[in-house]
């Protein structure tokens, strides 16, 4: 055991058990999801045409709400620390680790991502995102002695990873509260996912097929 | 009569199809949005910088919007003319703003919307679509769980909404966003402690109304 592991398990144990205290029982950074389908058909329906035979690709994350705090502010070393104090990548959520989940292969900046399940991480660098899709697995509930998978960001390390890209950063004209990932410019070849969270929207493409 | 015979089985239709389809996966999952406000950031015992994740806020008081989450699948959402807002209607007389159940406004302090007041408690969210003119409807219609064409309390999305029930209407500002979002999704913006906005946003349109947290 390292200092540092020790510290990330310490402060992971704190964000938990603070996550569960606060506001009687309801977590500060409520579970969420968003998702998107491809390659179905419309068939007619009774009620119109009803969509049928299509891919889910489901992204579930912790909601972080800004709550008034300058998120991305800062520079230089200390750029990120507000929304990543004390792990090696931003868990790009809150508490569980983002996990992306596709029934279909998908294609990021030229690498086959496979039909499964996968946790998702960012890099923040100051203008510089890069998005991490990774074969680490997630824990459901924190346990400090599972080295097998990640709670949250904390222990991540690169060697599981399968994706590395840089996002594109767009600013927003309206601050939005709660971090949400989106899917966005969808069509059935492909499309965005983005992540949102105050004015900042950062996204990568993504092609559906190997 | 017959308009309502011909709503409950479109009411009973969707039911089938939301339920049958995509091995039990409802077409349109549900989704949440939240807010928290009047509380305080507490440094905490024997740590240094604030936590993410709101560790260290305490005593917020939560504002919570619940819905379906229908998704675009490629489809042009609203029309325009004498068909503006049909496809998402759906036969109803107002916009559900989301998918299956009623969406939902739950709030644990008073808000001020277009000067009236809206007492702490949970209301039912719907919007008048008109082309170029979204009107906000909080209504104290309760929520159906499920759709249950016997159940004359309560609404299962926005079929047999009827305005009496109305707290307030509010006109809503539209703006049309530069990417286009595939899953419908509510969401707070511009929030502060004093009041903010709640938006709405689907393909390429953004509709929001402000609101003030207070009496």
């Amino acid at each position: 055991m390292t200092r540092r592991v020790i510290a990330g398990a310490a402060a992971a144990a704190l964000a938990m058990s603070a996550a569960i205290a606060a506001q009687g029982g309801r977590p500060a950074s409520p579970a969420g999801s968003s998702a998107t389908q491809v390659g179905g058909k419309y068939v007619p329906g009774s009620e119109g045409p009803a969509y049928q035979g299509g891919k889910w690709i489901e992204i579930t994350y912790g909601r972080p709400i800004k709550r008034g705090r300058d998120l991305f502010g800062g520079s230089g070393a200390s750029y990120g620390k507000v929304v990543n104090p004390d792990a090696p990548v931003w868990r790009a959520g809150a508490n569980v680790s983002t996990q992306l989940k596709t029934e279909v292969p998908l294609t990021i900046n030229g690498k086959t991502v496979a039909p499964g399940t996968y946790t998702v991480f960012i890099d923040l660098k100051q203008s510089t995102w890069t998005l991490i899709v990774s074969r680490w697995p997630a824990q459901t509930d924190y346990d400090p002695s599972n080295k097998a998978a990640l709670w949250g960001a904390y222990e991540y390390t690169p060697d599981k990873d399968i994706v590395r890209t840089q996002m594109m950063l767009a600013t927003l004209p309206f601050s939005v509260d709660q971090l949400a990932w989106e899917f966005t410019d969808m069509t059935e070849t492909g499309g965005r996912l983005s992540i949102m969270w105050d004015k900042t929207m950062a996204s990568v493409p993504f092609k559906i097929g190997s | 009569m017959t308009r309502i015979l011909f709503a409950t089985c479109a009411a009973v239709l969707a039911m089938t199809v939301f339920v049958v389809g995509q091995e039990n996966r409802p077409l349109s999952p549900n989704g949440t949005a939240a807010a928290q406000v009047m509380g305080k950031y507490v440094k905490p015992e024997g740590r240094g910088a604030p936590a993410l994740g709101g560790a260290n806020y305490q005593g917020g008081k939560w504002i919570e919007i619940t819905y379906g989450r229908p998704l675009k699948r490629g489809r042009d959402l609203w029309g325009s003319g004498a068909n503006y807002g049909k496809d998402a209607l759906v036969g109803t007389p107002i916009w559900r703003a989301g998918a299956n159940v009623s969406t939902r406004l739950k709030t644990e302090v008073p808000l001020v919307i277009n000067g009236k007041t809206l007492a702490p408690g949970e209301y039912s969210l719907f919007i008048d679509l008109k082309e170029n003119n979204w009107t906000f409807v909080v209504s104290n219609w309760a929520a159906a769980p499920r759709y249950d064409p016997n159940n004359k309390e309560a609404l299962w999305g926005s079929y047999f909404y009827t305005p009496d029930k109305d707290v307030l209407r509010a006109p809503m500002k539209l703006e049309t966003l530069p990417h286009s979002i595939e899953q419908l999704t509510w969401g707070f913006v511009d929030m502060s402690d004093s009041g903010g906005a709640m938006a709405i946003s689907w393909g390429t349109q953004m509709a929001s109304v402000p609101f003030r947290i207070g009496t």
